[in-house]
């Protein structure tokens, strides 16, 4: 007889497990070598040993204090012996169970102890840390053990700058040197040192702390015994840990560590005091400032180490990011104002001052002795050098060295005119000598590519581009000392036309808002498209009014201050504020918004109960008309922290946020590498690429905004660099026929046809200018004579050579190297911008009322891959975009409109033996509205509603007559399905597309003429792109997945792209294409799209040790034991918690021998194959 | 020809209306021999060219431009030459600027005329 229901014990499950035959395990997904399923069930504990569950002696009671594991393993064995009394005892069964169900629970609590599913009288009274709990987590043993581990040789400390020292150089206080040693091999040499090393002992600074005898491998210490005999004592090959020295190559780190340029190799260079130094333009990278900040620093113990860190991590070879290609060590603050302050146009010096201030250039560590005066600017009636002409030596400070810097460019405040800008603001580089134009943040600073040091770093190489920073780091302090530079009380007084201006400022602003709200309140005020009336005014009109009235106070600042005034230097040349900072320390805060917004009504009807409830008025909304100087009233001082605390609120929330995106781009991307053939290959090889950014070239070497190089530039510095006096120019013609003959040639073979295509095309150019030039001045192309006609577009053969063999220079050094791990590089660069993303999280697209998400919302919308986004919107083209008419009525078609909104009245009537709804259509309105919809339609419309209607309960009668009949069923009388209907009747839609919330004309005025496109609100790309007048071919969505769904992998991969980037722009940020193109070719590589998260993860990598390193590392590592997962360690983490060189960057190349002689070697038959061993009797 | 030039007015002050004598060369030199670019205080002679003049400057030719804005046969060449940073720019037919060359040191010396 069978039991319908049957509570199998686990030794049941076991023996069943047991008999499942060999052959079908392979059904269960197991690996049957490994494991079979009888596996499942332990059989046995496993006890780890004791240094994982330690006991510690306790201080405060006498005994020990035992590990949790411990704990559960006694409770375990204590259970055990209470089944045996009791089964011993002849207990009731029902105990006997209890006590076992009890024994189960405490065994998988031991394994992991936040188990669910357990009844509540047995739950756990104190939380306990089982198996799982060990691995699991930020502290667990994967990510807080294996995949980062503690170091030794590290120092941690505060952080001070140091103007005086190179960029590539950190100072290290000599305690700390005198603890980090490096174990050096006494050789030949370095043995004189290492003796003297030795004699000085520990407590000496350069000493050393060990010696380590090659012969018997014995560490000795050096701080006690006789070190004089053992300093004699030591021979080639010991090795003595001595202490950092100066010119030790270390690594330099200041979290959090968001992308490579946050860990950096600098040169040590042991000095007095308790901080680290360093050179304040190496701020930048670190993003570090000297508040308290604390750094990290860890010294390298091999040769090895040294020269790769060197290379790679070295600050010179990092002074431009990744990201874009931008300089990111650069002139910061002081620097660039002494750098604008030098090179005004009326600075001047005598003799003694100029040297004094060249005298600073001097220094002993850039080997720097010679110092080359220019003859004077102003020869008579004294000898005056100007601020330019000293600022020329920071990039050429002496007739031996080879840099010829060239530069035009326009500068921060540029007005017109080129050279003769009346803010002499053009800057003219030529020859390394300055020729016009103040320095300022554009030229000095990090973030632009006319950076003076940029352009050294790319036509002179890292070292010229150091020194010069390094030199400039000691000139503008010292000019900026002597000068003095400071702020006071006057430099925020506002004098009396500034108090004026801000007055019309402000009573012209009040009085357009009063105007505004006047017009609000007797109806008159035009709403714009989509917004209520109420919308119109806060958003549109009177936000806009009063920031427009802090803008202008600013620029009132501008016009008004002194031009000695600090601050607004500061702002002027863009070392440090804005003018807006300024307009709020001496003018007006000006307004003050939360989420875009006026400071909405924290109170009944008002923000505060100092205003009239309903109030509208600027003050009543947040409106702060003070400076900082005047001082802020008590309503202004409370609006002013509503807007600060929710800027510190949004810092703390994005933080984490950005942190958890950053951390999950870079578990995705890790493992994406260049390889020699120019594809991109994670660690399995699958090609996420075939050619990296589809051109293969390094966005750190990318030369100009677009496009690899700038021609026109190097031809400019080409021609300044070698002036060829004498030469004559050469003809358009030969310059073409020259340049073929070079490009053709073999030198250019390894060149791409693209970079050749552009090449030609400059050249072409070039020809057409001299061409044109020679032909408007009426001089032969063929120059025979001086004629200074001909320094017009003059090219001489030399420089047309020189030029091309510098472009070609180009092209070979942007090419990205093998071993790039441009994987790692994206996801640094798309997620260290992201914290720097500030509080603007919307932005109007187009029209006034139709937002979309930005910021680090949108950006984890889109890596997420989410389906549902918070702002779907569809950009559709039409057919015709002239038409403002005819975008209506496509817009008609899409947008969905209910039948109450087109209905003059619904009305129900009762008639003796009748009852119905009578609509009434307003067609005057249909027309108005362009609907494509008779009282026809309408009756489908209804039927199709899902009302319960059927066609014969509808009736027309004339063209805006509709009547609906309700029918009495089972479960309702006929007044009430009339009621009901009468209800739901407005709502029935007539027309459009579900899905669709709605659709805005959005109208493009461009060139005179309008262009009309449709914005619609909502998901439905398909029945968009299929409704007529639209053009299909042209119409996108932003939602990545709906692209996918309708228009294929391709164009959601496009789609991924370019949000990004617009998400990206829209905050000011450029990141390189290359970086966006790579990220989205990894989401949609596998054919779907598929989001940087734990589920997406899941389907694109294979390893376990990597997903369990990631999320949910415990249900990672029991599937991968109940499958028998094998893992090839080959990923970037798995490397990593090994404890293996990983196979990207340097780890790729491989040495490849290739043999001669078959590499297999030849398999020797075994043994017993030998079949006369298998003959019986012949062995006894 | 037409001038544009920056002069250090607490130096030496210029009024409207007021006449002077310009003068450009390439050294200071009354033998004519280029200076060879290098400054050194100790070499300088006390007859030069400098010594009939009130205001004298040093400076560079850096570029010389065309007249874009003229579609066919134009004549105007403008030289721009900066005197660390104080700006002259000359501008007329290029027959009056035979001898400019780009990157050429040059002299600016001055001297109010009386009337």
């Amino acid at each position: 007889m069978y039991l319908s229901q049957e509570i199998i014990n686990p030794l049941m499950v076991q023996d069943l497990f047991q008999r499942i035959p060999h052959e079908e395990i392979m059904l269960l997904g197991m690996e049957s070598e490994n494991s079979r399923p009888q596996d499942l069930i332990l059989t046995r504990l496993l006890v780890p040993p004791l240094c994982i569950r330690p006991s510690v002696i306790s201080d405060l009671k006498s005994g020990t204090n035992e590990d949790d594991l411990t704990v559960k393993l006694s409770e375990i064995i204590l259970l055990n012996d209470v089944i045996e009394k009791h089964r011993q005892g002849g207990a009731k069964m029902s105990m006997i169970m209890e006590d076992w169900d009890f024994l189960q629970l405490q065994c998988a609590l031991y394994i992991n102890s936040e188990m669910s599913g357990i009844p509540l009288s047995m739950q756990p009274k104190k939380f306990t840390r089982g198996f799982c709990q060990r691995l699991k987590g930020k502290q667990g043993r994967f990510r807080g053990n294996l995949s980062g581990k503690r170091v030794d040789f590290s120092s941690r400390t505060v952080i001070s700058p140091d103007p005086n020292l190179s960029i590539d150089e950190v100072a290290v206080p000599i305690h700390v040197a005198k603890i980090l040693t490096y174990p050096e091999k006494v050789t030949k040499a370095n043995i004189q040192l290492m003796k003297k090393l030795i004699r000085n002992g520990c407590d000496v600074h350069p000493g050393a702390n060990f010696i380590v005898q090659r012969s018997n491998n014995q560490k000795k210490f050096l701080k006690y015994g006789n070190r004089k005999e053992m300093a004699n004592g030591i021979k080639y090959g010991d090795i003595v840990e001595r202490h950092l020295l100066d010119g030790d190559v270390v690594l330099f780190n200041r979290q959090p560590s968001l992308h490579k340029l946050s860990i950096m190799a600098h040169k040590a260079r042991v000095m007095p005091h308790r901080t680290f130094r360093l050179n304040e333009c190496v701020c930048g990278p670190y993003n570090a400032d000297f508040d308290g900040d604390e750094m990290n620093l860890h010294l390298p113990q091999t040769e090895e180490a040294k020269a790769e860190a060197l290379t790679l991590m070295g600050v010179k070879s990092n002074l431009v990011t990744p990201r874009n290609g931008e300089p990111l060590i650069a002139a910061i603050q002081d620097f660039i104002t002494g750098g604008y302050l030098l090179t005004q146009k009326d600075v001047f010096f005598d003799r003694a001052r100029a040297c004094q201030i060249v005298a600073s250039l001097m220094s002993d560590r850039g080997k720097l002795y010679q110092i080359d005066l220019p003859r004077p600017a102003i020869v008579k009636p004294v000898k005056l050098w100007t601020g330019k002409q000293l600022f020329g030596l920071i990039l050429k400070p002496n007739h031996e060295s080879r840099v010829k810097v060239n530069l035009r460019t326009k500068g921060k405040n540029y007005s017109d005119s080129e050279d003769l800008c009346k803010n002499d603001s053009y800057v003219v580089v030529y020859n390394s000598q300055l020729m016009c134009g103040a320095m300022d943040k554009s030229t000095l600073g990090s973030g632009s590519k006319n950076n003076i040091f940029y352009i050294l770093l790319r036509d002179y190489g890292e070292q010229e581009a150091a020194d010069a920073m390094s030199r400039l780091a000691r000139m503008c302090p010292v000019f900026l000392s002597n000068r003095g530079f400071s702020i006071g009380i006057g430099d925020v007084t506002p004098g009396q036309g500034l108090l004026r201006a801000k007055m019309n400022l402000l009573s012209a602003g009040y009085n357009k808002c009063d105007e505004y709200i006047h017009e609000l309140n007797s109806g008159k005020l035009q709403t714009q498209a989509g917004c209520s009336a109420e919308q119109t005014l806060e958003v549109a009109m009177i936000l806009k009014e009063l920031s427009v009235i802090r803008d202008h106070a600013g620029k009132a600042c501008l016009r008004e201050l002194h031009k000695s005034n600090s601050p607004l230097t500061m702002a002027v040349c863009g070392s440090k504020g804005s003018f807006i900072n300024i307009s709020q320390m001496i003018a007006c805060v000006g307004q003050q918004a939360i989420s875009g917004q006026r400071i909405p009504n924290g109170f009944e009807d008002r923000a505060l109960p100092h205003f009239q409830r309903h109030s509208k008025i600027p003050a009543a909304k947040g409106f702060v008309k003070n400076s900082f100087y005047s001082g802020l009233t008590p309503s202004e001082f409370f609006f002013h922290t509503m807007a600060g605390r929710e800027g510190l609120v949004d810092t703390a929330v994005k933080t984490a946020e950005t942190g958890y995106m950053q951390r999950r781009l870079v578990k995705s991307l890790e493992d994406l590498c260049c390889h020699y053939d120019g594809t991109v290959r994670n660690s399995v090889n699958d090609i996420c690429q075939f050619k990296y950014g589809a051109d293969g070239l390094d966005p750190a070497e990318m030369e100009a905004k677009e496009g690899e190089m700038d021609f026109d530039r190097i031809m400019q510095h080409i021609k300044n660099k070698y002036s060829c006096p004498g030469l004559y120019a050469i003809s358009s013609a030969k310059v073409k026929q020259i340049s073929e003959e070079i490009i053709n040639g073999k030198d250019f073979e390894v060149c791409s046809d693209g970079f050749k295509g552009n090449l030609k095309k400059y050249i072409d150019d070039l020809c057409e200018r001299i061409k044109t030039c020679r032909k408007r001045y009426g001089v032969d192309e063929v120059q025979a004579q001086p004629n200074v006609l001909y320094q017009l577009e003059r090219v001489t053969i030399n420089q047309l050579r020189e030029f091309l063999k510098m472009c070609r220079a180009k092209d070979i050094k942007a090419q990205l190297e093998p071993g790039t791990t441009v994987g790692a590089l994206a996801a640094q660069s798309i997620g260290e911008p992201g914290t720097q993303m500030t509080l603007k999280t919307f932005h109007f697209a187009g029209v006034a009322s139709m937002n979309i998400t930005l910021g680090v919302p949108r950006i984890k919308e889109i890596i997420n891959a989410s389906k549902n986004i918070s702002t779907p919107i569809i950009t559709a083209h039409l057919e015709r975009d002239d038409d403002a008419d005819f975008a209506r009525l496509v817009k008609a078609r899409i947008e969905k409109t209910k039948l109450g909104e087109v209905s003059e009245f619904l009305e129900e009537v009762f008639l003796p033996d009748d009852c119905f709804i009578l609509i009434k259509l307003d067609l005057e309105r249909i027309k108005l509205l362009k609907l494509e919809v008779s009282a026809e339609t309408i009756c489908m419309s209804i039927c199709a509603a899902k009302l319960k209607v059927q066609p014969g309960d509808v009736k027309i009668h004339g063209d805006n007559l509709i009547t609906v009949h309700p029918q009495e069923t089972a479960k309702s009388s006929i007044y009430y399905s009339l009621q009901f209907l009468k209800g739901t009747l407005p709502d029935v839609t007539i027309k459009g597309i579900p899905n669709v919330s709605r659709a805005v004309i959005h109208v493009d005025d461009k060139g005179g003429c309008s262009k009309y496109k449709l914005l619609v609100e909502g998901d439905n790309l398909r029945e968009v792109i299929a409704t007529r007048g639209i053009k299909g071919t042209h119409t996108t969505s932003n939602n990545t997945y709906e692209m996918d769904k309708t228009l294929g992998i391709e164009a959601a991969r496009r789609t991924i792209m370019e949000e990004i980037e617009y998400t990206m722009k829209s905050h000011g940020m450029s990141i390189d294409h290359r970086h966006m193109m790579l990220l989205a070719d990894l989401m949609t590589y596998k054919g779907e799209v598929l989001g940087i998260t734990r589920f997406g993860l899941a389907k694109m990598k294979e390893s376990v040790l990597m997903l369990a390193s990631f999320e949910r590392t415990s249900d990672h590592l029991f599937d991968a034991a109940y499958y028998g997962q094998k893992d090839t360690i080959c990923g970037v983490s798995e490397c990593i918690i090994m404890g293996i060189p990983m196979n990207v960057g340097t780890g790729i190349f491989k040495l490849l021998h290739k043999s001669d002689k078959d590499p297999t070697p030849p398999k020797r038959k075994l043994i017993f194959d030998n079949p006369d061993f298998h003959i019986p009797g012949t062995s006894s | 020809m037409e001038l544009i030039l920056d002069v250090n007015t607490q130096l030496y002050p210029v009024d409207i209306g007021d006449k002077f004598r310009l003068v450009l060369c390439t050294t200071l030199r009354e033998d004519g021999i280029a200076d060879d670019g290098h400054y050194n205080p100790l070499d300088e002679s006390a007859v030069t060219r400098a010594n009939s003049f009130e205001y004298v400057m040093y400076g560079k030719v850096y570029r010389i431009e065309g007249d874009e804005t003229a579609t066919e046969s134009a004549s105007k060449l403008s030289a721009y030459v900066s005197f660390g940073g104080l700006l002259m720019r000359l501008q007329g037919d290029a027959n009056n600027l035979h001898g400019v060359e780009q990157d050429m040191h040059v002299y600016l010396l001055m001297k109010k005329l009386a009337f």
